[in-house]
Formats: structure tokens, C-alpha cells, sequence
């Protein structure tokens, strides 16, 4: 009998192991280690954060539904690793600190045959100086942030029922984050919102970005063949923004944010502040903190983590210039070079390099994107990381199934406003993730499979993406069959 | 909507859409259309992704192999 433990039940986790339960043998044991009691659908959280759905329809409870397909569920956060065991035994194991209401602050280690760890990224709002929640803005990167915004917008709107006049700032808040497609996705559903309900001629909307241009998203933009050109996201997110009255700042840092303003600097232009009423800025992502401890209690949490608190994999980490990075420097398999047994899926394994070129301004400030890890490939790391463990479990030696996302493609589709005949989305495929100057040398990505379009089309797949993969994600029957 | 933004006074060099993009956008026929078509085309990308994800051949569910424990201990 083995066991496999896989920290985070998110995205990648819960794909990890519902695939895991699926390959593996009954005797096996899958566990999951969450510090929630519930999944959250979060591409859907949008959504949350202007009103239009609630907490409980983007959730739902993890634990009957692992009972239900055999997996053990213990509601806490993994803390340590201890990859070669400890004083006491010599397989290897995870601590682990209960979060469950009834158990919480215990502490208690796991042993494992393998570990995938899931944990997604740290939210980390300390960053920046008076950034998130409790401080001076807002958030959507969970459903409690998303439902607090969503409170916030309704009182903008009553009061600018009233007459009021209103600012609204959304993006990022600093100068190293990503997710910028997901702070996009907010301002315009924002504004979408207030003209739904009567009320944009009192508003004043602005994007504030760490993009050196609009549509870099963190993936240095994408080429689209339109209209006889080929032509840059660049032109297409501006014309999104410029067609909505959406004012936008690029190439900003945000250095704090004082109740009502925030101070940025940028790549060119020195400083800036950026006043408003209501401000939803995504935060930095870092690795979750986790230590690891050798078996006699030496830290070598620098063996298997980066700086970043992202998990060291079969990257390579050489540092470079940009023009030397290559598509061949991506993680394959997602396996530690330092133990064999040791996982990492979704936002948790550590990137090589930013995908968008790396910038600082005069003072030595970084202000480029983090490169994306959004919800596909995410899933299908997730995967592959289970379909190697079941094989390896099976005699196999080595891991021989991959998920490169300079070797995968992404379809995403980016809500511009939720309403079932009057509602738009962007939908967007790119192939592959991360540019490849070798294969397809004069854009990076192969122009047949990367494109993108406006329209109520995408807003219906938005729809249907939202339910299927909460079906999914609930291992209904025939759950395997939806693709990631 | 601010209308400045169709002339392009607030946002000189922006591309912005003809009345007939605009249309196009949310009429009903063109939008069913246009569903398949992205629907295909997605799952035309999902597809190439998932063949990238397969190695050399997939073992077989068999029972526990005697390379378990070096496996996962390696
Ligand atoms: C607002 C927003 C909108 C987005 N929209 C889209 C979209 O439209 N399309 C798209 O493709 N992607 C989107 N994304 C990105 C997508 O959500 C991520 O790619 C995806 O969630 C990553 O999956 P993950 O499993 O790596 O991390 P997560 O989904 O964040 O899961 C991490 C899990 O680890 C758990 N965890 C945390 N700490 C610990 C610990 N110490 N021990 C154990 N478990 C722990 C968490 O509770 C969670 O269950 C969006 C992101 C945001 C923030």
C-alpha cells in the first residue's frame, strides 16, 4: 500500500487527485491536505466581486465529496517538509498544522510515498504598504475578498444613485505581479455593471498596470491575424478600454496606497498617484512559506524551494538574458531534482524566467509581469503529475508523461460583461504558452491556433466553463471525460 | 459610455470599433455561429495540448511492483 499526500485543493490539487484516486490501486491512499473546508471555482469570483453571483454558487464543501470518492481530507496547512524522514522514522513525511475548527493549531506528520504539492500562491498584499483587504483596497482573488468587493460596489452605486460622482481604480499593486488578464476582467465587468445599472455617466474608471503595454498579460502579448495584419493584443486591449471609457495607466509600480490614493512609479515617467473611492488591486504572488528539514533537522529549504517560495522542478534556473531564454527551459514533469518522490503542480512549482521581458526603471525597480499560470494549464499539470505517480507506483522508473507549457496551448475566455444577450467576452487561444523562437521564430507562437475575439459567443463559453467545470470539479459522473 | 472615445480625444491611437464590429458583437445568428466556431477551434487546441502531455505508451493498472519503495525514495 502507498501513499500519495497532495498539498492545495485548488485547481491543480484537486485535479491531481481526483486523477490520483482514479489510476491508483483501492489499497493506495490519496490525501489531501487543504487549509479551506471548501474548493472555490475562482476564474468565477469576478463575478462575485460586482454583485452578479454569490459566494456559494463559485464554492462548494470538499469534504463529502472526497469522502464519497475515497480520499482522505484533512482540513489543515502543510508547513514543513521533511523529504527524508526524521529521527523517529526514515520515510519521508509532511508536517502538517490543523485548521479545522475542532483540531486547530495541532500539529501532526504525514508520511508519504510521494507528495504533490498544490498550494497555489500566497496572496502576498505585505508587499506593498497599505495594499488588500483590512487596508485600503480590495481584492477578488478569493470568494470572502470577492463578496467584501462586491459590498463595497453596491454602496458606490446607491450613493452615485444619489448623485454622487465616483473613482474607481483597479490592477495590480506592484510591480511584480500577474494575473493581469484577471484584474482585466475585472475593470470591465466593473464598468459593465455600473452602465447596467444606470450609472457610468457618474463614474470615472481607471487601470493601472505593471504591463510595459496593454495586452502584454504577463505572456510578452500575442500576435493575432486580423483583418489582413497581424496584429499585436496591444491593439485590441486598448481598443476594449478606449471603447468603454476606461482610462489606463502602464508600466506602474504601485509603492502604497494611503486610504483614497495610491502612489506608483513607473518605467519612464517618475511618479505618479492615482486617487479613487472604491480600488480593487490584485496583489503579488510568492510561494506559499513552507520550510523543509533534512533528517537530522538541517533547514534545506533552499535545496527544494526558490527565493520566491515557489518549488524548485525540472526547470533550468541558469540565469540569463532574455535573449537567451529558451522554450527548452520549462519544467516537464514538475519533479524536484532533489527527491524523486516530490511534486509540484499549478502556481506552486517556480518558474524559470518571466515570459514578458524584464524591466527596471532608473532605480532599479522591477516593473515587468510574473509569467501566468491560469486555470488549464494549472489542471493539466495537475494531471500529469498524477499519471506519472500512478506509473512510477506501477514499476515505471521514470516519469514519462510532460505538460510544458511552452509545449501546451491555453484557451482562456475573459468575461467584458455578464448578461446572456447583451453581455460580450474575449476568447482566447494561444499555442503555446510560452513563446518559442526555435519552432515558430518570427512570433513565438504558431499563428493557426493563437487568436482572439469579442462577442456574446464568448460570454455563453463563459457560462458553460463556469457549470462544467463545477461539475468536474464535484466528480460527478463522467467527470474524466471533461477536458482541463 | 463616454462618446469622446469614438473620436478619439481621449484616447488618440486607439482602435476603436465600427458601428457594424459593434453589431456583429451581440447579434443573435452571427454570435450561434461564431460559438461553434470558437468551440472547434478550442477544443482543437485542447486536443493538441493533451497529445503533447502523453510520453512513450502508459503502463498498465497492475498490482504494487517490487520498484515501489526505491521509487519513492530515489
Ligand atoms: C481573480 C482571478 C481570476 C482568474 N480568472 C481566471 C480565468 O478566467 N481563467 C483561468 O484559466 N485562470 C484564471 N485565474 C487563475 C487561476 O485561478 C489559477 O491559475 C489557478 O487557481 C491555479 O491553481 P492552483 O491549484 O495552482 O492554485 P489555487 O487554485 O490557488 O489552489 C491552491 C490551494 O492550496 C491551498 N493551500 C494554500 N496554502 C496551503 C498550505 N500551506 N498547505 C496546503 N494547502 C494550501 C489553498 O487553500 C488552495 O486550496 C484567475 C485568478 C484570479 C485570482
Amino acid at each position: 500500500m502507498a501513499r500519495v499526500v497532495v498539498l492545495g485543493a485548488g485547481i491543480a490539487g484537486h485535479t491531481a487527485a481526483a486523477f490520483l484516486r482514479k489510476w491508483l490501486n483501492r489499497r493506495d491512499e490519496v490525501v489531501v491536505i487543504s487549509p479551506q473546508p471548501d474548493y472555490n471555482w475562482i476564474p468565477s469570483n469576478i463575478w462575485v466581486g460586482v454583485g452578479l453571483m454569490k459566494k456559494r454558487q463559485v464554492t462548494f464543501p470538499l469534504a463529502p465529496i472526497y469522502q464519497r470518492h475515497d480520499i482522505e481530507f484533512r482540513q489543515a496547512r502543510a508547513v514543513a517538509l521533511w523529504p527524508e524522514g526524521d529521527q523517529q522514522r526514515s520515510q519521508a513525511a509532511v508536517e502538517i498544522e490543523w485548521t479545522l475548527p475542532t483540531r486547530a493549531g495541532e500539529r501532526e506528520r504525514i508520511a508519504y510515498d510521494y507528495l504533490v504539492n498544490a498550494t497555489g500562491p500566497k496572496l502576498n498584499f505585505d508587499a506593498t504598504s497599505g495594499l488588500g483587504p483590512g487596508r485600503n483596497t480590495l481584492s477578488v482573488c478569493t470568494a470572502d475578498h470577492a463578496e467584501a468587493t462586491a459590498q463595497v460596489f453596491d454602496e458606490m452605486v446607491e450613493r452615485m444613485k444619489r448623485g454622487e460622482r465616483k473613482r474607481f481604480l483597479a490592477g495590480v499593486g506592484h510591480g511584480s505581479c500577474t494575473c493581469e488578464g484577471a484584474a482585466l476582467e475585472y475593470v470591465v465587468n466593473l464598468e459593465f455593471e455600473l452602465r447596467a445599472r444606470g450609472v457610468r455617466d457618474k463614474a470615472e474608471i481607471t487601470f493601472l498596470t505593471n504591463e510595459y503595454e496593454m495586452g502584454d498579460l504577463g505572456m510578452d502579448g500575442l500576435y493575432i491575424r486580423r483583418g489582413g495584419y497581424i496584429t499585436p493584443s496591444r491593439i485590441f486591449t486598448e481598443s476594449l478600454f478606449a471603447e468603454r471609457g476606461i482610462r489606463w495607466t502602464t508600466k506602474a509600480h504601485v509603492r502604497g496606497v494611503e486610504p483614497g490614493v495610491a502612489h506608483y512609479e513607473t518605467l519612464d515617467r517618475g511618479e505618479g498617484e492615482a486617487p479613487f473611492d472604491m480600488a480593487m488591486l490584485l496583489p503579488p504572488f510568492s510561494g506559499v512559506p513552507m520550510k523543509a528539514f533534512s533528517r537530522t533537522g538541517e533547514d534545506i529549504t533552499a535545496t527544494i524551494f526558490a527565493p520566491s517560495g515557489f518549488m524548485k522542478v525540472d526547470a533550468d534556473y541558469t540565469k540569463k538574458p532574455y535573449e537567451a531564454w529558451k522554450a527548452s527551459d520549462w519544467p516537464r514533469t514538475y519533479r524536484s531534482p532533489a527527491y524523486g518522490n516530490l511534486f509540484a503542480a499549478g502556481i506552486a512549482f517556480a518558474p524559470p524566467h518571466p515570459i514578458s521581458r524584464l524591466r527596471t526603471n532608473k532605480d532599479g525597480v522591477m516593473i515587468s509581469p510574473a509569467p501566468p499560470r491560469t486555470g488549464m494549464p494549472s489542471a493539466m499539470i495537475g494531471r500529469t503529475v498524477a499519471r506519472n505517480i500512478a506509473d512510477m507506483l506501477n514499476g515505471r522508473g521514470e516519469p514519462a508523461h510532460t505538460a510544458s507549457m511552452a509545449e501546451m496551448g491555453a484557451a482562456c475566455v475573459a468575461s467584458a460583461g455578464a448578461n446572456p444577450f447583451t453581455g460580450t467576452a474575449a476568447s482566447m487561444t494561444v499555442f503555446p504558452i510560452v513563446p518559442d523562437y526555435e519552432r515558430y521564430p518570427e512570433y513565438g507562437r504558431d499563428l493557426n491556433n493563437t487568436f482572439g475575439e469579442i462577442g456574446l459567443a464568448g460570454h455563453w463559453i463563459k457560462i458553460l466553463l463556469h457549470h462544467m467545470f463545477l461539475y468536474k470539479a464535484r466528480l460527478r459522473p463522467g467527470w474524466a471525460l471533461i477536458p482541463e | 459610455m463616454n462618446t469622446q472615445s469614438r473620436n478619439g480625444q481621449d484616447w488618440p491611437g486607439a482602435t476603436t470599433p465600427t458601428r457594424g464590429t459593434l453589431f456583429l458583437r451581440t447579434f443573435l445568428p452571427w454570435q450561434i455561429c461564431r460559438f461553434i466556431w470558437i468551440n472547434l477551434k478550442m477544443m482543437r487546441i485542447i486536443a493538441r495540448s493533451h497529445r503533447g502531455m502523453h510520453g512513450q505508451g502508459m503502463t498498465g493498472r497492475a498490482g504494487a511492483g517490487p520498484d515501489r519503495a526505491q521509487a519513492a525514495h530515489n
